[in-house]
């Protein structure tokens, strides 16, 4: 456990040593991990889908914030959808401005929770989203995680029935607004999915605001076991039986995430050094502020030297401490 | 010369008005009502054009059906209906609006507070600066 703990303290410490090139380091790769992902699996555009084209957009997106990122990464698939089918892409399209006026206006700083959803979901490991929500954001972020979900089971229902959608069939049985548009509406998956993750979700953050100790392990435990039980409960109630082993290893990595997570954040602030520029009359000021490290409420441990119930000391106790002869203490 | 004392005060400001406070400066300039109500007038933008995407996508969905029944359907109560299901909607996004902006401003109006007094005092240290630097060089 001091091990660990040590490992935690270094690795503050590196992390406020180094936050000026770990943050955008990060925001590459993320960005890098999701350009790759959408051109391997909906890259219809072949213009787009070269490596070099999501190399040079994940540079792009290293020096600006999360949500271009997110902006770039729905253009990227709106190109792709163009290639594939024009109704495909004004679904795609229509659905994405209706989160953004529905949530995103109002709730602008919650990117990198809908790109990390549909990756996750992706990697077959969605059910961790739920428990890094529930432990680490606030409520009304759960709804950007629900709308990753959408994006995720649209753009699936897309791949699956990309054969019917680029089919140039004037006279097609069903329409292709009609294809596209029930990858959303009827797809039971993404509605059972969206109930156990947001019910999650919500539950975690409920039970690790508490203030009893352990709170996080118990939200961890509760929330994901109310999560599996909805998930499976689902997959019986609409016949998707075969991915019932996926949903129990998600969830334990997610389990295992969520203990994770309480290890390096329960009560720890990775408090940012600041990089400040102001001015006054006489002088420009570029300041670096480095908050003071402080100790965590967790790591203080109060120890009882002497012991209130036992206040007289026998002979026998005292010869014991001590490690010498009974017999010598005798007057 | 340098006032440190003064400069730990702007490294806070500048700290505040970079971070956190982004959001919550612009708060200043409205009173509680103001604000809550041309946020509450956004959202009714928002939720107007969010409205309308949906019946949009709605629509697209069941095409087929409303151009194959569309001579038999009472267009009057097609339409009623939609406007109904309208004020619905936008009728619950103004209840949130109205309770999270209310909360929204209380927050921001609470640490704006703790800004003001910092930059009160760094006005001060200023003044103070600036009545003391005549007299050195007057004592030199």
């Amino acid at each position: 456990m001091t091990k660990l703990l040590e490992l935690r303290e270094r690795l503050r410490e590196f992390y406020g040593k180094f936050e000026f090139y770990i943050k955008p380091g990060i925001r590459f790769v993320a960005a890098l991990i999701t350009f790759f992902m959408i051109n391997g699996n909906i890259g219809y555009m072949s213009r787009l889908s070269n490596p070099a084209v999501a190399i040079a957009l994940a540079l792009v997106c290293t020096f600006l914030p999360v949500n271009a990122t997110v902006v770039l990464a729905a253009v990227l698939i709106l190109a792709h959808l163009f290639a594939l089918s024009l109704e495909a892409c004004v679904v795609g399209l229509l659905l994405i401005l209706l989160m953004l006026f529905m949530y995103y206006k109002f709730a602008p700083k919650e990117g990198s929770s809908l790109l990390l959803t549909p990756l996750l979901c992706r990697l077959g490991i969605g059910e961790v989203m739920p428990t890094g929500m529930g432990l680490y954001k606030e409520p009304y972020s759960i709804l950007s995680m629900l709308c990753g979900l959408v994006i995720y089971y649209f753009l699936r229902g897309i791949k699956a029935n990309e054969a019917l959608l680029a089919a140039v069939d004037e006279e097609a049985e069903v329409s292709k607004f009609t294809v596209v548009l029930e990858q959303v509406m009827k797809n039971r998956e993404l509605y059972v999915t969206v109930l156990a993750f947001g019910l999650t979700a919500l539950v975690i953050y409920v039970i690790r605001r508490q203030s009893f100790a352990r709170s996080w392990t118990v939200a961890v435990a509760v929330g994901n076991a109310l999560n599996l039980l909805v998930l499976l409960a689902g997959s019986f109630l609409i016949g998707h039986t075969e991915n019932i082993l996926r949903i129990i290893l998600g969830t334990l990595a997610a389990a295992a995430v969520g203990l994770l997570m309480e290890f390096f954040l329960f009560n720890l602030d990775y408090a940012r050094t600041e990089r400040l520029q102001f001015e006054d009359d006489e002088y420009y000021y570029y300041v670096k502020a480095v908050p003071k490290v402080f100790v965590s409420g967790r790591e203080k441990r109060v120890k009882q030297i002497n012991s209130r119930r036992n206040d007289r000391i026998s002979k026998k106790d005292l010869a014991d401490e001590f490690d010498i002869d009974r017999e010598l203490l005798d007057d | 010369m340098l006032n440190k004392e003064r400069i730990r005060l702007m490294t806070k400001l500048a700290a505040y008005e970079q971070g956190e406070g982004k959001e919550y400066l612009p708060m200043g300039r409205f009173y509680r009502r103001d604000y809550i109500g041309f946020q509450m007038l956004k959202t009714l933008l928002y939720s107007t054009i969010a409205f309308g995407i949906l019946f949009l996508l709605t629509f697209l969905y069941q095409m087929e059906n409303i151009m194959e029944d569309l001579y038999q359907m009472d267009l009057r109560e097609y339409i009623i209906g939609i406007l109904v299901r309208y004020v619905i909607f936008v009728a619950v996004y103004q209840v949130i609006a109205r309770v999270v902006y209310s909360r929204r401003y209380r927050k921001g109006h609470r640490s704006l507070k703790l800004y003001m007094s910092r930059l009160k005092k760094v006005e001060k240290l200023y003044e103070r600066e600036e009545t003391l630097l005549p007299l050195d060089d007057w004592e030199k």
